[in-house]
């Protein structure tokens, strides 16, 4: 009894010098800038941001603060500098709003950089506008959750990413809303790192993507009409699942785009209307299970220098071409799919095609070779020489055939399904 | 009357001599897809062309793309008419990359992680030298720099990491 008193006791005394140890901003108040707040706190202490709009030169975080916004605090950087710069290790920043920053073309200027702080904390903060949004460099342990990211692209061709990470590990980005950056989410060099539950949109080139990081993984996000949903470059070891590529549409246009990759997982996805759903050049021993690929220009596109790859249990739906590649030879297997467009039996019923299907057609070598072909793919003609190259296979790639077609699609889980 | 069928004579030779004319093109950012390592062409600052002897123009999101296609002989060395770089301090200005100064630093993130920037005059050159350091390079040291480390493959730097 005497011990809990005690304990008690202890903290509550813990949590009144915290609250002691905090200093307020506000437009009225004794400290009116956060410059000053910044200039005064002493590290741990929390700085507490009241109403109004702040103008100040680029602030810099070398202690570790936690800073909070109470109501509507809007740090603006009148298009011209970066407004916040982190160097300290277990820093927080939650609530604020950052805007107008300036385009620059020698350096990467930001709502928020963080050079060098370990596990800092971006939480719940708007960005309007900011060149970069967050960019996150050299660090380890942070967290960068809920925020909402926009950026205007349209009006300046030169735009930032909206999330940048470089030369980081060990971060999980969460629940964030981004859109009219170039990448919503960039990174490089970056290592054992979390993406989940973000969505991802209108962005100018990818709506995610990855240079040169291994061991990262994505999950429950949503990528529409971007360039390309998400773009997986010189990478090793990346899991994506459960997550939807939708409407990324037009020329040169992808859900997916893999580029000199291996030993990643791609599973449990849904492609969704996408010029090409995945596009895959130089991935190798990739597992692509268990996705939906519904009504894309082309579901796949796997280019011959990808090796020992296994297409598995995914559903092929109302796609205008199920595969392209660019070669008689195949180096992936296909196998237990569901092809829409399969015309075969099961005379033993047991679920499974009797005959193989083949789910390049002909046409789309045609296509390959000329673009503007494609004005012929509703004709007769064409369905007549697909028709003819499914009896007597001379063209497509020999090799690449689902031994073992489904008669009837997966049943996906209620969290896959849906638009 | 003849005078008239002149010109429009005349006018027609100029066009069919402007549509033969080798020369590069503007590049559509955010649009176009590089012809080498597949990226979209977003960053208006590192933009690059090739362009060939018969007007057929190649277009780069960096210049370590540029020289990479050039060195892997994707097009033949004699069907190559010119090579165009962005100016980095004027974009997307573009200029002659023989003709062009370049910075290798690190502080310059260039698309394909290989830190290089053009700059059209030794002026810009040392204002952006003074700004993120680096050292100065010419188009044959490019060539070198990416024919020991392939664009998409840089050397990777450890001490950077945390």
């Amino acid at each position: 009894m005497k011990k809990t008193l005690t304990l008690l006791v202890l903290v509550l005394g813990l949590a009144a010098s915290a609250a002691a140890r905090q200093v307020v901003v506000s437009p009225e108040g004794p400290v009116r800038t956060l410059t000053e707040a910044l200039a005064r706190a002493g590290a741990g202490e929390r700085i507490v941001v009241r109403a109004g709009i702040y103008r100040e030169p680029t602030l810099v975080v070398d202690r570790p603060l936690t800073l909070e916004a109470e109501g509507e605090v809007v740090l603006d950087g009148q298009g011209e500098r970066q407004i916040m710069t982190v160097t300290a290790d277990d820093v927080t920043i939650r609530g604020f709003t950052f805007r107008n920053v300036g385009v620059s073309y020698v350096e990467d200027r930001a709502g928020v950089k963080v050079d060098g702080g370990m596990r800092c904390v971006i939480e719940n903060n708007r960005f309007e506008n900011t060149f970069f949004a967050i960019y996150i460099a050299r660090s380890a342990g942070c967290r960068v959750a809920g925020n909402q990211i926009r950026g205007n692209y349209t009006r300046e061709a030169a735009s930032g990413n909206g999330i940048h990470l470089w030369y980081s590990r060990d971060v999980v980005i969460e629940n964030n809303r981004i859109h009219g950056q170039r990448d919503g989410i960039y990174f490089e060099f970056v290592e054992d790192t979390v993406v989940r539950g973000n969505e991802s949109f209108e962005n100018l080139r990818y709506g995610l993507h990855f240079m040169f990081s291994d061991r990262c993984r994505y999950e429950g996000n949503t990528f529409r009409v971007n360039r390309a949903g998400v773009a997986v470059m010189y990478s090793r070891n990346v899991e994506m699942t459960g997550n939807r590529f939708v409407d990324n549409w037009g020329s040169a246009a992808f859900g997916l785009l893999m580029k000199d990759i291996r030993d990643s997982r791609v599973e449990a996805n849904r492609f969704v209307r996408n010029t090409v759903g995945l596009y895959a050049e130089g991935m190798n021993r990739t597992d692509v299970r268990a996705n939906d690929f519904v009504e894309n220009g082309w579901a796949v596109k796997i280019l011959a220098n990808s090796l020992d790859n296994r297409f598995r249990e995914n559903n092929f739906v109302g796609n205008a071409f199920d595969v392209a590649t660019n070669s008689r030879a195949s180096y992936s297997t296909f196998t237990a799919n569901y092809w829409d467009r399969y015309e075969g039996y099961d005379l033993d019923r047991d679920g499974v095609g009797d005959v193989p299907f083949r789910p390049v057609r002909l046409f789309s070598l045609i296509v390959e070779q000329n673009e503007p072909a494609l004005i012929l793919l509703r004709s007769f003609f064409i369905d007549l020489l697909d028709a003819a190259e499914r009896v007597l296979p001379v063209l497509t790639p020999e090799a690449l055939l689902d031994e073992a077609p489904q008669m009837k699609p997966y049943p996906r889980s209620p969290l896959v399904a849906g638009r | 009357m003849r005078r008239i069928r002149f010109h429009i004579v005349l006018g027609l030779c100029m066009l069919a001599l402007s549509a033969c004319t080798p020369k590069p093109e503007p590049i559509r950012y955010g649009e176009e897809r590089g012809a080498y390592c597949m990226m979209n062409i977003a960053d208006e600052r590192f933009g690059a062309e090739l362009v060939t002897t018969k007007g057929k123009v190649y277009k780069f999101d960096s210049i370590e793309c540029l020289a990479g296609f050039l060195l892997e002989e994707r097009v033949a060395a004699g069907e190559v008419h010119s090579l165009w770089v962005t100016d980095f301090a004027h974009p997307p200005t573009l200029i002659r990359a023989e003709e062009a100064h370049f910075l290798h630093s690190p502080n310059v993130h260039s698309p394909m992680g290989m830190n290089l920037a053009a700059l059209a005059t030794r002026e810009d050159l040392a204002a952006v030298r003074a700004e993120v350091g680096g050292e100065v390079l010419t188009w044959d040291e490019v060539l070198a720099l990416v024919r020991q480390e392939r664009p998409g493959h840089p050397a990777h730097d450890p001490t950077a990491m945390p």
